[in-house]
């Protein structure tokens, strides 16, 4: 089996194409590992026929069906914890549970978020990752506290951009 | 603004019958605790994982005792009215099932004023906030504006 780099996109394109034959043959889901923190196409094995092997296809298809949830969930929280004073209220919510629920596969979608818009989502990243990366001279500023968890995730899953 | 107004008072039902308004617009880089206390440029929280302020004399958690403390730690004092204090600001503290949930902090003119959340800041008058999202007012303090 060979590992490829799938920078281009292609392998999406094939995990699409290949749609019909994975509803024909499922793949247990308890067989796969578990997946890392911002798992993208480039971790994805394909073949010496260039074809994905299936259980890298259900991953494909799974992350994305993943992402689209955490993405619903994001907008959900945000609507959720509009009047909410307390990090421990936030833990009650409904989508706050969801993505915790959803653990590292919804961390690309926080970081993304987070990107656009500063928020209490990083109390959700550090309970997803037991990681914490705020400096001293952050506590309490939204803004500082955001910048520092994208400098980390920047640091640890996206080289390019640190 | 009137879609503010809107959202506000689905939230807090009580704001329909009474005369209040927007002082500011929705943000969420402070809370309800901090504006009451004097601040908006951070948020004050007792998350376990301590990326929010929280007054370091105070205990760190959600239990109404713990917003008292914090209070207590800045020099308010416990009274017994809201009624205005010549030489005092005042402050209203509320809670639900024995958990602080907000704070609103009295005017010059006798209203108050609140953060609400991520939201806006509002001026209202002391009841409007009642209810079951934030529960009732549990405790006022006061502390000298000469300090």
């Amino acid at each position: 089996m060979t590992q490829i780099s799938d920078s281009t996109g292609l392998g999406r394109k094939i995990a699409l194409s290949l749609l019909p034959a994975i509803t024909a043959t499922p793949v247990a889901a308890t067989t796969l590992p578990a997946q890392p923190i911002g798992i993208g196409y480039d971790q994805v094995r394909y073949t010496e026929s260039s074809k994905m092997d299936s259980a890298s296809l259900f991953n494909v298809i799974n992350h994305e069906a993943k992402s689209a949830e955490s993405h619903r969930l994001v907008q959900q929280f945000h609507r959720e914890s509009m009047f909410v004073s307390s990090v421990v209220e936030l833990t009650q919510l409904e989508s706050y549970q969801a993505l915790r629920d959803i653990g590292n596969r919804a961390v690309r979608v926080l970081i993304s978020d987070l990107r656009e818009t500063p928020s209490m989502l990083v109390n959700l990243l550090g309970e997803i990752t037991g990681e914490n990366p705020v400096r001293p001279d952050s506590i309490g500023n939204v803004v500082s506290v955001t910048r520092d968890w994208i400098n980390w995730y920047d640091r640890e899953y996206n080289p390019i951009a640190a | 603004m009137q879609n503010l107004r809107v959202l506000a008072e689905q939230e807090f039902p009580h704001l329909a019958n009474s005369r209040w308004q927007v002082t500011s617009p929705p943000d969420n880089s402070y809370n309800c605790i901090a504006w009451a206390a004097g601040e908006n440029h951070r948020r004050w929280d007792v998350d376990p994982q301590g990326f929010w302020y929280w007054p370091p004399a105070a205990t760190r958690g959600i239990e109404f005792n713990c917003l008292v403390e914090a209070y207590l730690s800045l020099g308010y004092e416990r009274c017994s009215s809201p009624a205005i204090e010549e030489g005092y600001e005042k402050v209203a503290l509320f809670s639900k099932n024995g958990n602080w949930t907000h704070a609103a902090r009295q005017l010059s003119n006798g209203n108050w004023t609140s953060k609400l959340g991520n939201f806006i800041d509002m001026e209202h008058e002391l009841g409007g906030l009642d209810g079951n999202n934030y529960g009732q007012i549990e405790l006022f303090m006061k502390r000298r504006l000469d300090r």
